[in-house]
């Protein structure tokens, strides 16, 4: 075990130290030290002004290596920045030039006041409530709490917030708005409600994942054996399948508990607590990078510690498991040290060499017809539409080929007979025949082009600006509306209904081309290091390790913050962090199937690599990036409001749900208050999301009958 | 009952011990961890420091909120909202504002004892010879010898200005006084040669006469002097502060010191008693505080009568400040509504607005006996269009677009009508804002389609491609409502048949475009004034002002223009200035550099119990002359915000349902 903690901990700093690449460039090569000066001084922003900014922090000596006469080579931001990190000196903050140190310990206390109680009362909620499932299971009770659950993941976070506080703050009058105090214990009870928030956004997920593991618990011989020797059925949960489950959880919680330090942006933010995710949240709003640029690397500090733990915990809790060379547990794994030292060494070395050629190349790319080329091509709603269209082409061809496959024959069955799958699909058929009534566009007058869903709704007048669900007038002033409408009208007088239908098509192209630009690419990936094994697995889980072990929405803000916002940076940013999970994934289950008969079988006919990666091991994967695919589509919708409301969102005039529920900010502090907007976007999003669920959940029943 | 049975006497003392004991029982439980849960409570606010005044009457707290954190309180160098917030409570300038004289603003001697005089040299200079007034202390401080304030003196002044010139403090008006100023620029460009800059040197342009007498010397005539020295740059400073908190440790176990820049000493009428970053500022009263009392004269009349009773009357008049730090609008507006913030807005502070729809208030919130009152900016918002750009150079082009741009409408919808229409450069209360002015320029779609036929495009064609004409505009992406302005300003201006791409930046981005003059229709363009003067908004159209030098981001250029700037910038207000400002008016109008939009106004709330004694936009909510009525309030709170339990009840009745039907479902399965 102590070798194994040794190569472990060793491991860390090779993937510190992509972490620090990775965020080095961000912040420094993507947006010039200038463009950000300029961010931040703002009004006093004269070239002397900008000059003393970046001189005071350091930020006028060269990127990467110093060639003026006098100074030392290694005298440059990417040599300071490195050394900085890696003896853990955080340095100032960009605005205020304090300590960053300091603060980040001030922060932690308000953000752990508020996550770790919340945490573990989560964790406790949700496996009574799975425990209680298990319970009541294949019960109507147990279906409509698994439904409950899904309800609950659909549900836009922000409503939580807003919910939260309207009812229980300010309606029922039991807790505070927002506050913070813990000099005395009276302070406590501005816990309660951020704590419930935080519970309750989570809950909906942990408690359907831990019913899974119960559940797969309950299947074991063990079990099987003590019922049959008449042990009664609660006793047998709580004493037996608990206990082992628990094991299970360790993986899934531990990880994520340092984690738990950095807070969180959007609760912190709403119930004013001087945490972490309070000061992130601010130092994206004031453009602060190095805040921005500590906390990444904070966060993959913490996540790793995290997984270190996790793998000591698993040792402990399960005697079984011995954590040694050949051994491969979860999380940690046989790492050849020197691969990824020469990796790296390779890379800075080559950087040193390469850069002024390659930044030569990327300022004349940048200016460059071609760079705007790529720039209106994905901006072009025509290729977006194609691209989309494409890739469920691209669906919709193998799972023709695949339906051949025995699988897939038995799946299919199985789903026919899911009334509740069967809905859900026909729901996003739904969803995606309005995208395309949007998406489609027709030539209008004066050369331009409408959309049909524009020309169909064409009979609905735009008004001159807000007014309720069937309304008469305006709401600000008594002049009569000139058409009825269904869920009001917004700002700029448009029909809220119409507006979230149009939205329908920017949510799918966000999902499609997400999915279109990272399933291909982590399943090839996970195909690769899982069938290869040696280097390729150990590079490949290098590169996963790194961009996970960044708290994704931080890569996500970051990514799109230095890129600007469009489409392109969007779905770019989105792909960037999605494709570790289907990676994941797609790894394990080929190490698997690589194992099987029929591989060998294949590696015995003298069959190429190429054959048997494409014709037998992808099939036999592909219900996996199937099930993916459509859970993953979810995530990227909610993932686009949530942006959206970070100020990172999509470019102007693009309808989305996303800008809707973000303009409800403003909306909600009126007087009266505009709620339709809010209820218009949240809802239609709510539909699909829901659907998209519930039917991946129904493919994987239907694929894996045993995880029900 | 026992109590009955065993007589009168015994009954008293049963009764008076079980009260005690219950008494006991309750200060217990409420000491204890659980307590909370049951006594909860929706006051967000901290303890006050103290109950009752000296004399015995109720402590007067202030409870209102900031949106963010200062960037820094150096008064030498913040230059942002919040700071000037803060510094406007515990620093006293040379000069300042009076509060309820608005229109026009008038300035009154806060350190100094009477305005400055100024006599005219021979030379071109002119000398300002100011007083302070005797007998003003600093606060109470570590830094001075034995923590007592020290006297202000003219010498502090001198050191404060010094700090000015000094590169390593980077004072964001220097640029501005550098020209003016004798002595300046020498001190800045030999401390930026020897990299250190020498507070033993003296500054040309103060001159300390005596202990509290000192006279400003400026190059050339300057009259906007006065302005700035009513803000926070110009304040004295002790010199012993700055030495004293230099933020290191000094001795073995004595705490580290905070950093000036953290820790200003000054004379208002306030001093920070806690400050938790992103959390909260509490400032208290300074007992000591005589540099300005409640103004005796220019009582609006339809409140002069209730404001009486506060004439000549010692400031502050409340005894603390408290200040979460709250950056989401709804939670601000959630707590406004439960009556814990003494109005939802101090005047400039954007992010408190709060919009009604049709000016009024929600009766529920009227019943309350909660009232709107508007506020609105010394601010110009304005559309640059792009005067280099070979397409907008056309002015007759840019006088279309102008007159498609329908300014009403972007009010009524996105300001919801509470923001006035701009018709000119100056906003109103500042001289050189002309009254019943018509703007030649403002939206007429019909004039506007001849003026761009006449443009040499009709019906917006461009005749050389036979296509529309394509303008580009360039915005600032930041939130939904950026870019619902966005929208309805493509709007306006494609009625004229022209097609507008709208390009989002992001903030610095758009900065640069500026800067560069890369860019051909900028709407969201404005200023906000520094000083009531028009030189501070006239000067945003002269041509040495071009980026960098300054904001012309129109890049006007017209020498007239520019000649008549000149002369009225130096003038003192009269008929001869104001006409000056016509004339410079009606050449922007003709050459139309720019489309007026709306002047930033807005709604705030104001409680029963804190009615406000002034609405001064010049001052930053000006902390001593509020006032509160704790008592009024402290009812309030208690009948605004009462518990409802019964929901409780139902949470129970539904996890008891759920487990009886475990348990029935249980043995189901066992049998």
């Amino acid at each position: 075990m102590l070798s194994y903690l040794v190569r472990r901990f060793l491991y860390v700093p090779l993937i510190l130290l992509g972490v620090m690449l990775l965020t080095f460039v961000l912040s420094f090569v993507v947006q010039s030290p200038e463009e950000r000066a300029r961010a931040v001084l703002d009004k006093k922003a004269t070239p002397e002004a900008i000059r003393n900014y970046l001189h005071t922090r350091g930020y006028d000596k060269p990127l990467l290596v110093n060639h003026e006469p006098g100074a030392s080579w290694h005298d440059s931001i990417f040599f300071n920045e490195m050394t900085n990190l890696a003896c853990l000196r955080l340095g100032k903050s960009d605005i205020t030039g304090e300590p960053l140190a300091d603060k980040f310990l001030a922060g932690a206390g308000p953000s752990l006041a508020i996550t770790l109680p919340a945490a573990l009362l989560g964790l406790f909620l949700a496996v009574s409530l799975a425990l209680y499932l298990v319970l009541v299971r294949y019960s109507a009770l147990d279906r409509a709490g698994t439904v409950g659950c899904v309800v609950l993941m659909s549900i836009v976070p922000m409503l939580y917030i807003f919910g939260g506080q309207k009812l229980l703050a300010t309606g029922l009058n039991w807790f505070p708005v927002s506050g913070y105090d813990l000099t005395q214990w009276s302070g406590l009870r501005f816990l309660v409600l951020p704590i419930m928030v935080f519970c309750i956004v989570n809950l909906g997920d942990e408690t359907r994942l831990y019913r899974t593991v119960f559940l797969e618990e309950i299947a074991q011989d063990y079990v099987r054996t003590a019922r049959a020797k008449g042990v009664d059925n609660l006793r047998l949960l709580f004493t037996h399948v608990l206990k082992n489950g628990l094991i299970s959880l360790i993986t899934l919680v531990v990880a994520h508990l340092p984690l738990l330090v950095l807070g969180s942006l959007l609760i912190e933010n709403y119930f004013s607590i001087p945490g972490l995710g309070n000061l992130l949240a601010s130092a994206l709003q004031s453009g602060d990078f190095a805040v921005v640029r500590a906390s990444v690397f904070l966060g993959a500090v913490l996540y790793q510690a995290g997984l270190i733990a996790t793998d000591i915990c698993y040792a402990l809790a399960d005697p079984r498991i011995r954590l040694g060379d050949d051994t491969e547990v979860v999380t940690g794994k046989r790492v050849s040290l020197w691969v990824i030292v020469a990796g790296c060494g390779a890379l800075v070395g080559g950087l040193w060499w390469a850069w002024p050629v390659l930044m030569r190349a990327v300022a004349a790319f940048r200016a460059s017809s071609i760079a705007a080329f790529f720039e209106r091509l994905f901006g072009n709603m025509w290729f977006q539409d194609f691209l989309v269209v494409a890739g469920f082409a691209v669906v919709a061809v193998f799972l023709y080929v695949n339906s051949r496959n025995e699988v897939w024959q038995r799946a299919l069955t199985r789903l026919r007979r899911d009334r509740v799958g069967l809905i859900a699909g026909a729901v996003i058929c739904a969803y995606l025949f309005v995208g395309a009534l949007e998406a489609i566009q027709l030539r209008g007058g004066r050369g331009s082009t409408e959309s049909i869903l524009r020309k169909l709704t064409a009979g609905i007048p735009v008004e001159e600006t807000y007014s309720a669900p069937f309304a008469k007038t305006l709401l600000t002033k008594p002049t009569a509306l000139k058409g009825t409408h269904l869920l009001g009208t917004d700002a700029l007088g448009k029909d809220v209904f119409v507006e979230a239908l149009r939205a329908c098509r920017t949510a799918l192209i966000i999902g499609g081309l997400t999915s279109a630009l990272y399933i291909p690419f982590g399943t090839m990936l996970g195909l690769a290091a899982g069938y290869f094994r040696r280097r390729t697995d150990e590079v490949i889980t290098y590169l996963y390790s790194v961009v996970v072990s960044v708290p994704s929405i931080l890569l996500l803000v970051a990514i799109i913050s230095s890129l600007g916002k469009s489409f392109a940076s969007m779905t770019g940013a989105l792909a960037f962090t999605g494709w570790v999970g289907i990676c994941r994934l797609v790894r394990g289950e080929t190490m698997r199937q690589t194992g099987r008969q029929y591989v060998a079988a294949a590696q015995a006919l003298g069959q190429s690599q190429w054959r048997i990666l494409t014709r037998h091991l992808l099939p036999n994967v592909l219900h996996l990036v199937f099930i993916t695919f459509v859970l993953g589509f979810s995530n990227l919708v909610l993932a686009e409001v949530i942006l959206s409301y970070l100020g990172v969102g999509l470019p102007v005039g693009t309808p989305s749900w996303g800008a809707m529920i973000d303009a409800a900010r403003s909306e909600l502090v009126r007087e009266p208050v505009i709620w339709w907007n809010l209820a218009a976007a949240s809802g239609t999003l709510f539909g699909l999301v829901l659907a998209l669920n519930l039917f991946g959940d129904a493919l994987r029943r239907a694929f894996d009958p045993k995880r029900g | 009952m026992r109590g009955k049975a065993k007589g009168e006497g015994r009954k008293a003392m049963v009764q008076t011990s079980f009260a005690r004991f219950i008494r006991l029982a309750a200060s217990a439980f409420r000491l204890s961890p659980f307590a909370f849960f049951f006594a909860c409570d929706t006051n967000p606010h901290p303890a006050p420091t103290r109950t009752t005044r000296d004399d015995g009457t109720p402590w007067r707290v202030r409870y209102s909120y900031l949106a963010d954190d200062p960037r820094g309180l150096d008064p030498q160098h913040a230059y942002d909202q919040m700071a000037h917030r803060i510094h406007e409570a515990i620093l006293d300038n040379l000069l300042e504002y009076h509060p309820l004289k608005t229109d026009p603003f008038e300035l009154i001697p806060a350190l100094l004892a009477a305005l400055p005089e100024r006599t005219q040299n021979a030379d071109g200079s002119v000398d300002y010879l100011c007083r302070l007034k005797p007998g003003i202390r600093y606060h109470h401080d570590a830094c001075f010898p034995g923590g007592k304030g020290r006297e202000v003196v003219a010498e502090d002044v001198h050191f404060a200005w010094l700090r000015m010139s000094d590169p390593k403090v980077e004072c964001p008006i220097y640029s501005t006084l550098e020209p003016v100023v004798a002595g300046m620029h020498e001190l800045y460009e030999a401390a930026k040669k020897s990299g250190r800059f020498d507070y033993t040197a003296r500054l040309a342009g103060l001159e300390v006469v005596d202990a509290h007498t000192f006279k400003i010397r400026l190059k050339s005539a300057y009259p906007q002097i006065v302005y700035w020295l009513a803000m926070p740059f110009t304040t004295p400073v002790p010199r012993e502060a700055v030495e004293y908190y230099d933020g290191k440790k000094h001795g073995g176990d004595a705490e580290q010191r905070a950093e000036f820049n953290w820790h200003p000493v000054g004379t208002g009428a306030f001093q920070i008693a806690e400050y938790e970053e992103a959390h909260r500022f509490r400032l208290v009263r300074n007992p000591d505080y005589h540099t300005v009392a409640f103004p005796t004269d220019s009582f609006p009349p339809e409140k002069a009568e209730w404001l009486k009773q506060f004439a000549g009357k010692q400031l502050p008049m409340v005894d603390e400040i408290e200040w979460p730090i709250l950056r989401e609008v709804q939670t601000m507006w959630q707590l406004a509504r439960q009556g814990y913030f003494d109005g939802t807005a101090v005047a400039k502070d954007s992010f408190g607005r709060i919009v009604t729809t049709n000016g009024g208030i929600s009766p529920d919130l009227q019943a309350r006996g909660m009232t709107l009152e508007k506020d609105t900016e010394l601010s110009t918002f304005f559309i640059s269009f792009n005067c280099a750009d070979p397409v907008l150079a056309n002015a007759k082009l840019r006088k279309a677009l102008a007159c498609a741009y329908n300014a009403q409408g972007y009010c009524d919808i996105f300001k919801n009508g509470v923001a006035p229409v701009a018709t000119q450069l100056v906003p109103p209360g500042i001289f050189g804002h002309l009254k019943d002015w018509v703007n030649p320029n403002a939206y007429d779609l019909d004039r506007a389609k001849k003026l761009i036929a006449e443009a040499g495009y009709p019906n917006g064609i461009d005749p050389k491609t036979g296509q529309p004409l394509e303008l580009t505009m360039d915005v600032t992406a930041t939130g939904s409502e950026e870019r619902q302005t966005a929208e309805y300003e493509q709007r306006c201006f494609e009625a004229l048949g022209v097609k507008i791409t709208v390009r989002e930046n992001t903030f610095a981005k758009m900065l640069d475009k500026e800067e560069k003059g890369q860019f051909q229709i900028a709407p969201s363009t404005g200023w906000g004034a520094d000083y009531p003067d028009p030189e501070n908004y006239f000067f945003l159209f002269y041509s040495k002002n071009i980026p960098p030098a300054g904001k012309n981001d129109s890049r006007y250029v017209n020498p007239e223009y520019d000649k008549v700037f000149e002369q009225m910038a130096l003038m003192d207000n009269g008929p001869e200035r104001l006409a000056l400002c016509k004339r410079l008016l009606e050449m922007l109008n003709e050459d139309c550099p720019c489309a007026f939009n709306f002047h930033k106004a807005y709604y705030v709330v104001v409680q029963p119990w804190a009615r406000r004694t002034h609405a001064n936009m010049m001052l930053e909510g000006g902390p001593k002359y509020l006032q509160v009525d704790p008592l009024m309030r402290a009812r309030a709170w208690h009948e605004w915000n009462r518990p409802v339990y019964w929901p409780l009840a139902l949470l129970v009745l539904a996890v008891i349902g759920g487990i009886i039907y475990a348990v029935r479902w249980n043995r189901r399965l066992n049998a």
